[in-house]
């Protein structure tokens, strides 16, 4: 534990390193939301509801689920397989740490420091929506989304790792990586609510782990989830972990195993 | 004594694919590629014993950055025996990894945009070195290298010398007993390289730890390794004391001198080859074994004012060896 609590220091005084970071950070959270708003107000001066969501419900999905992206998504694949081209993993295959959790440690700093800033943000951003925004929360949604939230980090953080791992295989991961973000953004309600979809998508994409990134804690939010469907959906999210640990776990064996290590 | 370092007809093998040169053998390259094989290690094998300073010499490519990953771990071996401090490092153990460090000249470990002394800490959580020693450790090594003043600036403004000093306190907080070196000396400037040097010889004197040395310059490998081990295509050329090289390779030893009257250069080529002349200055190449005998001579026949005796240059010997090496094959 001791080693883990190193690792997430050692990310959050790399973020708190890169100043000009920060302010890039002030920047990506607030322009893309201010400018939904302004958009999706337009959209619905025609019409008071869209695949069940009013203008109100919109805005708030659109806040919120930004929010989770600054606390769930992780970018370590890039790199990860830069680590693995220029044999940085050297140092680590050579001393007693794990990759993995040192990745995931490190990641844990870095997003403690953006959340530090990005949350003041939100909240002055919610103050100035605030015609729009709708505010419920029970203290049992608000258990739920924390823990969701949590499986979701990590699972957003293994399946970076897998696709930084490819780079023991490919030269190239780029291509990877941007397959990766579209199927993300598409499947896990980032870009529109799933409720915009066909049932049948809809219930397929339950079965999958990126809709629990950003739809499920919405519905949660929303209310329009049983208690059983949200125990039901931490337990898919629970398996999901599981199986992406262990394809981390596989392909870091015989990656390392096989690993040339460039330059001779 | 029981070797810490044990190698047994130890060879790695590399697989890549061919790639036919143009648009259309890259075309090519997509349905079928040619996989072939090449030897990097070709079955050495050596023993090293605790407290040893031993410098691994060859020209780039001769194996002894493949040799040296084998030994710490990050290459599997083909096939054959390796053995560091009782363990195979390829299982990559922890308990083995507490116990040595490896230091590539070309990488670094340090955290590139953080000062060295959080890299320290890092290491210290990650082999759990306990506070006391950490503190003992850090103290005696930023002492011994003088880097005390830039334990907090980050390693990006530090120069090249410091960031290789600062590297060699990281490796070296946990009390290793096994040391790797991978060129640590490479693109230092003369003063940081004796500063190395000087210390990397005094850590060996007196923590008794075991150093394989890798290096291009022969300087290092002559100041500091009491054994060489020279590789060339992934084979082993030479085992052996470093003075032992020259009885070995070399034999002929330069006599020097100055002598106050002028000697015909027929007189002088009958003591040795290759005589020149400079002013009163007059050198020529004797048989190691008649040494003695001929600077006898030249004392008894001639005025000589100053006599110097010189033993080839061991670059230029290393150089005779690889390049007749080659010639054979």
């Amino acid at each position: 534990m001791n080693k883990f609590k190193a690792y997430i220091k050692i990310g959050v005084i790399d973020a708190l390193e890169m100043r000009f970071q920060l302010v890039y950070w002030l920047y990506v959270n607030m322009a893309p939301i201010i400018l939904m708003a302004y958009l999706w107000s337009n959209v619905y001066s025609k019409k008071d509801s869209i695949g069940g969501f009013s203008l109100n419900m919109m805005v708030t999905y659109y806040i919120l689920t930004r929010l989770f992206n600054r606390i769930v998504s992780t970018y370590s694949e890039e790199r990860i397989a830069k680590d693995i081209k220029d044999g940085q993993l050297n140092q680590f295959i050579t001393r007693p740490i794990s990759y993995l959790s040192f990745k995931f440690g490190e990641r844990i700093g870095i997003r403690i420091i953006n959340l530090a800033i990005v949350i003041p943000i939100y909240i002055v951003m919610i103050f100035f929506l605030k015609k729009y925004f709708i505010w419920q929360m029970s203290l049992w949604n608000f258990l739920i989304i924390g823990v969701n939230l949590f499986l979701s980090l990590t699972s957003f953080f293994l399946l970076a790792f897998i696709i930084g791992l490819m780079a023991f295989y490919m030269i190239e991961t780029h291509s990877l990586n941007g397959l990766k973000e579209q199927i993300t953004g598409l499947m896990s309600g980032y870009i529109f609510p799933l409720s915009l979809l066909p049932p049948e998508l809809q219930n397929a994409f339950k079965y999958l782990p990126f809709a629990y990134y950003y739809n499920f804690p919405m519905q949660v939010y929303f209310n329009q989830l049983s208690m059983h469907e949200m125990l039901l959906g931490l337990a898919i999210q629970c398996i999901w972990i599981v199986i992406l640990y262990g394809i981390c776990h596989l392909m870091w064996k015989d990656g390392t195993k096989n690993y040339e290590a460039t330059g001779i | 004594m029981k070797s810490v370092i044990h190698l047994e007809n130890l060879r790695k093998q590399y697989s890549y694919y061919k790639k036919q040169p143009g648009l259309w053998g890259s075309i090519k390259g997509l349905f079928h590629r040619e996989e072939l094989f090449v030897d990097a290690v070709k079955g050495i094998s050596f023993d090293i014993q605790p407290g040893e300073f031993v410098g691994f010499v060859g020209p780039n490519g001769a194996g002894k950055t493949t040799t040296l990953k084998m030994l710490s771990g990050i290459l599997y071996p083909t096939s054959g025996e390796v053995s560091v401090l009782d363990h195979k490092p390829f299982e990559r153990k922890a308990e083995f990894q507490k116990q040595f460090a490896l230091v590539m000249g070309q990488k670094n470990q340090l955290w590139w945009d953080l000062p060295p002394m959080e890299s320290f800490l890092l290491n210290k959580a990650i082999y759990e070195i306990p506070d006391e020693l950490f503190k003992k450790n850090l103290e005696e090594l930023s002492e011994l290298l003088d880097i005390k003043d830039i334990l907090n600036v980050q390693v990006r403004k530090l120069s090249l010398g410091q960031r290789m000093k600062c590297e060699l306190v990281a490796a070296l907080l946990h009390s290793p007993k096994v040391l790797f070196l991978d060129e640590p000396t490479i693109g230092l400037d003369v003063v940081s390289q004796n500063a190395i040097r000087e210390f990397l010889k005094k850590y060996n004197e007196e923590k008794g730890a075991t150093i394989i040395l890798t290096s291009h310059y022969m300087q290092d490998i002559r100041r500091l390794c009491n054994r060489v081990i020279i590789i060339h295509h992934g084979e082993l050329l030479y085992d052996g004391t470093y003075d032992a090289l020259h009885t070995k390779y070399s034999d002929s030893k330069t006599l020097e001198f100055t002598a106050a009257e002028e000697i015909p250069e027929s007189e002088l080529l009958k003591f040795g080859t290759e005589m020149k002349k400079k002013n009163n200055t007059y050198s020529i190449e004797v048989p190691r074994e008649k040494t003695a005998e001929i600077t006898g001579k030249l004392l008894e026949k001639y005025t000589v004012d100053d006599i110097v005796i010189h033993e080839r240059d061991i670059e230029e010997i290393i150089g005779e060896i690889f390049i007749s090496k080659k010639m054979r094959e």
